[in-house]
Order: C-alpha cells, then sequence, then structure tokens
C-alpha cells in the first residue's frame, strides 16, 4: 500500500486532477466527505492541511505528496522533489499600500523596523535578511490583506493569482519573492524503495514525458 | 522539562536501557574486529570544525564561549573529533586506525525536528590503502543493525566521484548550481538547470540520467550505458557484489545520484534506512580530503548512525533479558541480597523490594511493568500475567546453572 499526502483546502480537487493525469485511482478524493484516510485500490490518500504535508512525508507516515512550493520554502523540510507538476501557478510577493511602495522604490536602512503580515515566517524572515534587511514579521493565518488596513503590518508577505484580492484592498505589488507551483515529493526512503513506481508516474509529467533514463 | 533548555533532553526508563543496550551491542561487535573506543571530548574548537565540515552542518553548529575565552562548539559530529584525535596521537606506521564511539552530537535541528542533542554510533577506519575497508566497516554495519533487531534495514550506496566527474568540465556556475540542486534532491530544479544551462549534449544526457540511476543492482548496467567511459562505477559493483556474497543481497541498494555533502565525502558513500522513517537513520562513506585536511595521507572511511531514530518507538526490539521483582520478606537484608546474588548470576535482572507487605510488593511489580516476582524466602516465582506460580527449575535461564 502506497500512501500518498494531499493539502486539503483550495488545491484538493487540482490534486485530484494531477493525481487522475499519473494514472492513479483517485475517484473517492471527489467526495471525500468527513474522511481523512481514503482508500482506492492499493493507494491511501492522507488528507493533510497544506503545511502539514511535508512533515508526514519526512516522518513516513506518507511515501509520497503533492505540495505547494510555498510550503516547501516555509518547512524546509528535507524531502525529494520529482517533479514540477505546474498546477496551481501563482506567486509569492511582498505587497503594501501606495505609500509604502514608494518607500520600497529606494530599498535601504529606512526599512528597516517595518512590520510583514504573512502566512510565511521563515521565508519573509530569510528574503528580507538576503537583502541585509530586518523586518519585524507579525505571523497570521489568514486574510493577510487585513493587516495593512487595520495598522496591524505596513506590508504583507503573501501568494497571489490574479491580483484582485490585493487590487481590492488597496495593495499593490513591490516585489516578487518566488514562483510558486504545485510538487510531486517524496520521501527519501520511498525514492530508494519505490523508484519504479516513481519513474513511471513522474513519466506522465510534462517536463518529463517520454524520458525512460533506465532503458536504452 | 523542568531545568533543560528547548531541544535538550534528558533520556530515562525504558528508553534509556534500550540506548544503552545498542551502545553495547554495537561495542562488542566492533571491539570484536579491533576497533578501539574513543571518548571524545563535548566542545571542539569553532575553527576547525567550520572549515572541516559540511555546508549544512556548518550552519547548525552550537557555538559557546571557553572558559579559557576560545570560541568553541559543543561537538557537532564525531567523525571529525575522531580524525583529529588519531592523527595527532598515532604515528604514521601504526596505521591502519579503527575506532568506534557511541556519544551524543549537537547540531541546531532542522525542521521539522527539534531535537539539539542526539545519540550516535560510529566508527572510522583510517589508513588502510584497499577496498577491503569499505567492504569491513559495511560487512559490520549490517551485523550491528541485525544484531539490534532493526526492522526493514537497507544501504543505499553511491559514489561521489561520478557526479564530480560529470560536472568538472561544466562551467563554473552550472556546475555549482546542479550540485546544489542534487545535494538538496530537487530533481525538478536539476531538470531546469540542465534545461537552460549550455552543456554539451555529451553531458546533458548523462546527467539527466543521474537521479535515474537508482535500484538493484542491475542499474549499474543500465550506468554503463548511460554514463561516458571515465565515470567508473567499479567501486560501487565492487561492494555491492562483496556484500551479496556475505549474504547481504536484498540489504544493498544503488543510487548514483547520492550527492551525500560532497565538499566532505571523496568515493564510495552509503545511507541506512530503517523502519517506516522516511529519511535516512545514518551514513556514511569515504572522505580522504577530510582526513588530507589534517596532514594525514591515505584513506579514511566510516559511518554514523542516530541510535534515536534507530530505536525510536521499537524500530529495534532490542530482547530484554530476564528481569523479576525480589520481595525480601522476613529476611534479613544481608540474606535477601545474598539471594539475589545467586538470581543475578544466573543472568537474571533483579530489583530488590523491601516493602514488608506481600500484596503491596506485588502491586509494585504490576506497576513497574514485572511479569515476574518472587518471594526470596521460599524462593517462589510468580507469572502477575497469568496470576501463578511457576517452576523455578523451568524459569531459570538455563535451570539456573551458573
Amino acid at each position: 500500500m502506497i500512501s500518498i499526502a494531499i493539502p486539503t483546502g483550495r488545491m484538493m480537487k487540482e490534486c485530484a486532477t494531477i493525481l487522475a493525469q499519473l494514472g492513479l485511482p483517485c475517484s473517492r478524493l471527489e467526495n471525500p466527505g468527513r474522511a481523512l484516510v481514503i482508500s482506492e485500490r492499493d493507494r491511501r490518500y492522507l488528507l493533510a492541511k497544506p503545511m502539514d504535508v511535508p512533515a508526514y512525508v519526512h516522518y513516513g507516515a506518507a511515501d509520497m505528496a503533492l505540495a505547494g512550493s510555498d510550503v516547501l520554502m516555509e518547512r524546509k523540510v528535507p524531502l525529494v522533489e520529482l517533479a514540477d507538476t505546474g498546477a496551481g501557478r501563482c506567486r509569492l510577493v511582498i505587497a503594501a499600500p501606495d505609500p509604502l511602495v514608494r518607500k520600497f522604490a529606494s530599498p535601504g536602512n529606512h526599512l528597516n523596523g517595518l512590520k510583514v503580515a504573512t502566512k510565511y515566517p521563515n521565508i519573509a524572515t530569510s528574503f528580507f535578511q538576503s537583502l541585509g534587511l530586518k523586518l519585524e514579521v507579525v505571523h497570521m493565518h489568514g486574510s493577510v490583506e487585513l493587516a495593512p488596513i487595520l495598522g496591524i503590518s505596513d506590508c504583507i508577505l503573501d501568494i497571489v493569482q490574479s491580483g484582485e484580492t490585493l487590487k481590492a484592498n488597496g495593495l499593490k505589488v513591490i516585489q516578487e519573492v518566488a514562483h510558486v507551483s504545485m510538487r510531486l515529493v517524496a520521501s527519501r526512503r520511498f525514492t530508494q524503495t519505490g523508484w519504479s513506481m516513481i519513474s513511471g508516474i513522474m513519466g506522465e509529467l510534462k517536463p518529463w514525458k517520454g524520458r525512460n533514463y533506465n532503458a536504452e | 522539562m523542568k531545568g533543560l533548555p528547548r531541544g535538550f533532553k534528558s533520556i530515562g526508563g525504558i528508553e534509556a536501557e534500550r540506548i544503552e543496550r545498542a551502545r553495547q551491542v554495537f561495542f562488542e561487535i566492533f571491539t570484536g574486529y579491533g576497533y578501539r573506543l574513543l571518548l571524545p571530548s563535548s566542545v571542539q574548537l569553532f575553527g576547525p570544525c567550520w572549515e572541516c565540515l559540511s555546508g549544512d552542518v556548518r550552519s547548525r553548529m552550537v557555538s559557546l564561549g571557553t572558559p579559557s575565552g576560545e570560541t568553541g562548539c559543543l561537538r557537532p559530529d564525531l567523525t571529525l573529533a575522531a580524525v583529529s584525535y588519531l592523527s595527532s596521537h598515532y604515528a604514521p606506521e601504526e596505521r591502519p586506525l579503527r575506532v568506534c564511539y557511541a556519544d551524543k552530537v549537537y547540531r541546531i535541528p532542522s525542521p521539522p525536528d527539534n531535537d539539539v542533542e542526539y545519540f550516535q554510533i560510529g566508527a572510522e577506519l583510517l589508513g588502510w590503502e584497499s577496498e577491503g575497508a569499505d567492504i569491513e566497516l559495511l560487512t559490520l554495519l549490517l551485523k550491528t543493525l541485525d544484531a539490534l533487531e532493526v526492522r526493514e534495514s537497507f544501504i543505499v550506496i553511491g559514489d561521489v566521484t561520478i557526479l564530480a566527474s560529470l560536472l568538472k568540465e561544466l562551467p563554473e556556475r552550472s556546475s555549482i548550481a546542479l550540485r546544489e540542486a542534487l545535494a538538496r534532491r530537487s530533481f525538478s530544479s536539476f531538470r531546469e538547470i540542465l534545461d537552460r544551462a549550455p552543456i554539451p549534449e555529451s553531458l546533458r544526457r548523462p546527467l539527466e540520467a543521474l537521479p535515474y540511476l537508482r535500484g538493484g543492482v542491475e542499474v549499474l548496467e543500465s550506468a554503463t550505458r548511460a554514463l561516458p567511459k571515465d565515470c567508473s562505477t567499479g567501486s560501487v559493483r565492487n561492494l555491492v557484489e562483496a556484500l551479496a556474497v556475505s549474504g547481504f543481497k536484498d540489504r544493498v541498494l544503488v543510487d548514483l545520484s547520492i550527492a551525500r555533502e560532497l565538499d566532505y565525502y571523496s568515493g564510495p558513500v552509503f545511507e541506512v534506512f530503517c523502519g517506516s522513517h522516511g529519511r535516512p537513520v545514518g551514513g556514511g562513506g569515504r572522505y580522504d580530503g577530510l582526513l588530507s585536511s589534517f596532514g594525514v595521507l591515505g584513506q579514511a572511511i566510516g559511518f554514523s548512525l542516530n541510535l534515536d531514530l534507530l530505536l525510536y518507538r521499537g524500530t529495534s526490539p532490542v530482547s530484554k533479558s530476564l528481569a523479576v521483582m525480589t520481595w525480601s520478606g522476613d529476611l534479613r537484608p544481608e540474606t535477601a541480597m545474598k539471594l539475589a546474588a545467586e538470581l543475578a548470576a544466573c543472568g537474571v535482572t533483579v530489583e530488590m523490594s523491601w516493602i514488608d507487605q506481600r500484596e503491596r510488593s506485588i502491586e509494585l511489580a504490576r506497576r513497574r511493568g514485572y511479569r515476574w516476582w518472587t518471594d526470596l524466602s521460599d524462593g517462589s516465582i510468580y507469572d502477575l500475567e497469568n496470576n501463578s506460580p511457576v517452576d523455578r527449575a523451568d524459569w531459570l535461564p538455563d535451570g539456573g546453572r551458573i
């Protein structure tokens, strides 16, 4: 039985589509109800909070997983990143209200001490550190765009897809931090014991399609 | 826990017993093959550790000031301590040198782990100029895993010189980026870099194949076809074949893309897996380069295993000896001690119970998880699980013959 961790929430449907493309049995994922463990033929799906998915794989509870590259960056858990599925593309950005956009136009020490609200405290800390800046990170769990409006923070670091939510809350993108997409990951153990299955699956993914290096 | 900083822990009870037994089993095997014990210092100088250790370990060193004003660190690695000791205490003609150790290492935890300190067992063999050293160490490592009854254990063997050989012809920027991608085990980044970088086709193809060159021994045949002629897989093949002859055929896999701490290792490398752990519980390899940084020429190979992971949740059901709670009853303490010593001499672990009431002693034994309880005054033995007396001669190991 191979266990695959799947993030719950808005990406779950997209994950089911990816799994179907990979040829894995996953019809029961369409209506999981309240179940958190779903078995289908020789596969077991573990439905986990997105931020918990890497830990499931690291500790060996799941052999493989689909996880956002934002989550992988934030959690810094050493997993094997097999492929970029290309699904769920969005960007991780710094955004702020207009006055601060001008302040950010000339990066420098005057930005030290500003507050950044984010669901990604580790990414925020290391990103600003790489710019030589020390911002105060306000860790939030959702509706991050509210923070500058309510005076909780000066700017935000969050994912943005169309930019509509940012616009609706008077925020503008200052800087891009990273491109985000759904990645296929596996535990280091499973990449050794389950490689024949993994390479079969990867062969179905666009970037790897048609490549079979173990043959000739 | 009161009085302990975050990430540190005291271990007691059954967990402590399991760790201690595992250490004893490990030492028994390795000292039986001429390895000498090493008891390294808990604190090392920060500078030499920084220079010699790989980037990942460097960033996780726990620094501190020594009473004499030097910058030190809590021992982040036992191999370094071993090499440092051996290079400064033995003359070249005394080699080969064999050491084994079982002690704690200290590293800032990487997510999602929290522990700063953990137990490591390991061994090093320095200055043996042939592949016999690699085979010796891996055979003893597998024997140790068997002796510890570690479930589903296996090792994966690679060779870092293969990747180094493929990268040496590339522009430095591409070479570093590819190394880093493999070290992070990000095949998607590795793939992206290969697609973007100006790499000659003669190297692109083998590099593309590299992450796929893993599995059973048959992978070495694929490697012969996929890799250039100067990328020899001979060392890995010799190891795999030798271990198969030693009865470990089903416990050895090959992965030619292992990029284990490339600045540190310089030949065959291996990772150890067991139980349901998603990550390796240890590993090692040839580190001739590290040795030369201590002014010692020659070969060196070593390994270390994270004992906490190895024994976690009964991954290794180390067998417990027969244990009994011994009630002294009306006996004088010295008489009870003498009778208990007779049991101990038969290989039974005894815990004295000086309580005056028989029932309370039995209750205590149950609370402590003992299956066996004995009344030393009449020598009767009780099975607390089945609530029945047992025959002493049947119960004692070897019928009680000392």
